[in-house]
């Protein structure tokens, strides 16, 4: 999602939603408690009174002011988790009662900030306890992607596969690191016993030499490397240092700068910042980045390296880059922090706290800009109140087949001694199974032995055994036919949401001919119509995926010893039909006539809504109870059963992994 | 310290054609098309002995990228190739020639591929090992990889053939 940084990082801002100083990380109450000193002081406390105006807004009533989606969500989310009424943040969370979409505690300073600061505390803490150079641990924390335990827990088995695993060459963590020479603006010699993490690494930090090779400061080990250089380009290089890639001679302004020790490749600065732009823009490799050497896969994305290639931050767009590929890393590994989904929207939003499922089945949130979505999905829309696993494998489900169950439900019969789907390409009746070689009559599905010379006409649909042919081979159809229905359903709802906007138009020519045929009516008085517009997009999506909800709801098993089931299926019915009739009221209406209408719609509207926030409130109550049992496998099969749908895997649910995922932590 | 990439590649070039110029490896002869176009080659590799293609000439052109050497240049032989690692229009597909993760096949190591200190030279001696030994696993042409494996003298034949050898 490169279009993310479309407004830069350093534009963006972090949100932090659900009370985050549950602190999971660990490490974020330092976040909070130093962030701010980085952030410009008005901008803070403007946030902050506009915060709390919105929050005013919406707990008391829903004005007609109140902007569109904002008054959608944030209506949602503090009607909905009515229990917390109190504007007192941050606020922890109880039990089942999840302030997910509450805009708690929102900081805002810059997250590129935010998360450096995140980063380099963690890269510190562990560096201490490993006794190791930042660098090193600022590699083995990417390829770890940031789980800092896995870390932990390899490191300790076994520090050599560590140091292999992530290509870093071993370096004894004992023993004070090697004394290296030249860093890049004073030569610095470690006192031996004493560590300083960091000391520039020699295994993968780069060196910068000076052209003249034989300046009696170098050390020893760099005039060897110089001389070994030279003896090898004897050729073209008798005056100085030549660079492998621009293959010119390296000056004071474009010094050399060797790789680690152990490859000892060597490249001038302006071939190093190329070949790291490079890295950075045209091929999106933030983090892996070798060394340019051929064959050489010495990790040289490091805090040292980078300084020392940017010639100490003089560089500012090589750093820029860094820093952003850094952050980006960062943000893409946790699974806690998320940019906004919408597009061109530069948010970063955090939720720290929505690993249990059963918890939080959906957990939404709020970007700055009010843009609403999963952040576990990661998908533009809420689908509430369907949870992630189910409404993933929905999509999974649609983007694979709904088309060739659409076709197979219209063009194909399975036959009815082996339920291979059949199509009948032309001629007769008389089908013979390819597989099984069955004999059959299209028509009744009875077997065709008793269809006798009658090839155009079945006249035998009601005989005992085409009826018993018929059951037996409806039974996977039933489930294509289910299939679709609530496909059907979906679909229909998705389209009217994608007609919002041309609604919108409608409606706002509506209201500009009410105000002409009436000059008594003002702009304000005909706000209740996008209200409206607002109000059915909100339900249709809830209505979309409660459809999901119910083509997954095992009721054979579901619903017997509690009645949740009916009820979530009569909120359903209720909801859908009122949202129709809304619908109708709006579209179907004349301007003229709306105005009168004003009273019905506006009571429309708030009946709608409460249906809606009753449908979720119900359902999300039963999720959490856990009392529905969901298809675990999808039994449709096509042809030979070589498609079988992918099994659903019902996360954590059982109380052992809820216990597992207690202890654990991110 | 503001060189573009440009005038990098420029330098480069330069400084790679002097060197071919200079100390011409056995078999390979690489140049610009023109003076004024430094992007453009053209280089003529002698088919190596001991293999259908020898005795005769393989032409091809070299284009190279403004951010050359950070990008690899592309290859594109231009007399009649019939090689399990060319495709059909003349294109090479080698490792060397692919930047890392941009892999067509999912073959190759990340390791061989292009990197900024490869050159010209290394290029075309890479092509002329890949011609007298193409790497079957991840073909570019099925047809010429299967002839190659189970009918050599029918391979031999068309080779010697597309090539005028009789």
């Amino acid at each position: 999602m490169p279009s993310n940084y479309a407004t830069g990082p350093n534009e963006a801002e972090i949100t932090h939603n659900d009370g985050s100083d549950i602190d999971m990380e660990g490490d974020d109450s330092f976040l909070y408690s130093s962030g701010n000193e980085g952030c410009e002081e008005d901008d803070y406390l403007d946030y902050d009174e506009e915060d709390d105006a919105q929050y005013s807004n919406t707990r008391h009533s829903i004005t007609a002011a109140s902007s569109q989606t904002a008054g959608g969500t944030q209506l949602y989310s503090e009607d909905y988790y009515e229990e917390d009424d109190e504007y007192d943040y941050p606020v922890l969370n109880e039990v089942g009662k999840p302030k997910l979409q509450e805009i708690l505690d929102s900081t805002s300073f810059s997250f590129t900030e935010l998360v450096t600061k995140r980063q380099d505390s963690k890269i510190q803490e562990i560096s201490t306890l490993f006794s190791l150079p930042i660098d090193i641990i600022e590699i083995f924390l990417r390829k770890y992607k940031w789980k800092h335990e896995k870390l932990i827990e390899d490191y300790m088995d076994n520090p050599e596969g560590t140091f292999k695993k992530t290509g870093v060459p071993y370096l004894n963590p004992t023993g004070p690191p090697p004394s290296s020479s030249s860093s890049i603006t004073t030569t610095t010699t470690t006192i031996s016993g004493e560590f300083d993490p960091h000391l520039p690494t020699p295994s993968i930090s780069l060196k910068v030499l000076a052209p003249s090779s034989n300046s009696s400061s170098s050390s020893s080990t760099s005039v060897a490397l110089n001389t070994r250089r030279k003896s090898k380009q004897a050729a073209n290089s008798d005056e100085g240092l030549v660079c492998q890639i621009c293959m010119d001679e390296c000056t004071d302004e474009n010094p050399a700068i060797v790789s680690s020790q152990s490859c000892s490749h060597l490249f001038c600065r302006d071939c190093w910042t190329g070949y790291l732009m490079n890295k950075f823009i045209e091929e999106n490799e933030s983090w892996n980045i070798s060394c340019p050497g051929f064959r050489c896969d010495i990790p040289i994305c490091t805090p040292y390296n980078m300084s020392l290639i940017s010639n100490g931050g003089k560089n500012t767009d090589l750093d820029k880059l860094y820093l952003r590929a850094r952050v980006w890393n960062y943000i893409k590994q946790n699974k806690h922090i998320a940019f906004c989904v919408h597009e061109g929207c530069g948010c970063v939003v955090e939720c720290n706290d929505y690993n249990s499922t059963l918890q939080f089945p959906i957990p939404i949130v709020t970007c700055r800009e009010n843009h609403v979505f999963c952040i576990r999905c990661e998908v533009a829309n809420t689908h509430l109140p369907c949870p992630c696993y189910l409404a993933q494998a929905w999509r999974d489900k649609c983007t694979n087949d709904s088309e060739t169950v659409n076709y197979i439900a219209a063009n194909t019969k399975e036959c009815p001694s082996c339920k291979e789907t059949i199509e009948k390409n032309g001629g007769c009746n008389h089908m013979t199974c390819r597989k099984c070689k069955h004999e059959w009559c299209w028509i009744c599905k009875g077997p065709w032995s008793e269809h006798g010379q009658n090839y155009y006409n079945c006249t035998r649909f009601n005989e005992s055994e085409s009826q018993a042919a018929r059951d037996a081979t409806s039974e996977s159809r039933r489930e294509l036919e289910r299939y679709l229905h609530y496909n059907n359903h979906f679909v229909n709802h998705e389209l009217s949401i994608k007609k919002t906007a041309k609604l919108h138009i409608t409606i706002k020519h509506q209201i500009q001919e009410m105000q002409r045929a009436d000059d008594s009516v003002s702009f304000h008085d005909c706000q209740f119509l996008t209200e409206a517009v607002d109000v059915l997009r909100d339900c249709r999506e809830t209505l979309m995926w409660s459809f999901v909800l119910a083509y997954y709801m095992d009721r054979s098993v579901t619903g017997k010893s509690d009645n949740q089931a009916e009820i979530f299926e009569q909120n359903q019915v209720n909801l859908n039909f009122h949202v129709e009739e809304l619908a109708n009221m709006i579209e179907n209406t004349k301007p003229q006539k709306i105005h009168s209408l004003k009273m019905e719609i506006m009571t429309k509207i708030g009946y709608v809504r409460t249906r809606r926030e009753t449908l979720l409130k119900d359902t999300l109550e039963s999720l959490q109870k856990d009392v529905w049992s969901f298809r675990n496998s999808d039994n449709i099969q096509f042809g030979d059963g070589k498609n079988t749908l992918q099994n659903i895997q019902k996360p954590d649910t059982s109380a052992v992994a809820r216990k597992s995922m207690a202890n654990a932590s991110p | 310290m503001n060189r573009t990439p440009r005038s990098l590649a420029v330098k480069r070039l330069m400084k790679e054609y002097r060197d071919l110029a200079k100390n011409p490896p056995e078999g390979i002869k690489a140049g610009p098309r023109s003076e004024d176009d430094l992007f453009l080659w053209d280089a003529s590799i002698s088919g190596p002995e001991g293999t259908p293609f020898e005795g005769g000439t393989l032409k091809a052109e070299l284009k190279f990228p403004t951010d050359y050497p950070l990008s690899p240049p592309t290859m594109r032989f231009t007399c009649p190739m019939f090689h399990p690692n060319v495709y059909k229009n003349g294109y090479v597909c080698i490792s060397i020639l692919h930047a890392p993760g941009d892999d067509p096949h999912q073959y190759e190591d990340s390791s061989e591929r292009w990197s900024p200190v490869q050159s010209v030279e290394k290029i075309l001696l890479s092509v002329l090992s890949m011609i007298a030994e193409p790497n079957t696993e991840s073909s570019a042409n099925v047809d010429a990889s299967v002839m190659w494996r189970d009918n050599r003298e029918e391979y031999n034949r068309v080779t010697r053939k597309n090539l005028g050898l009789s």
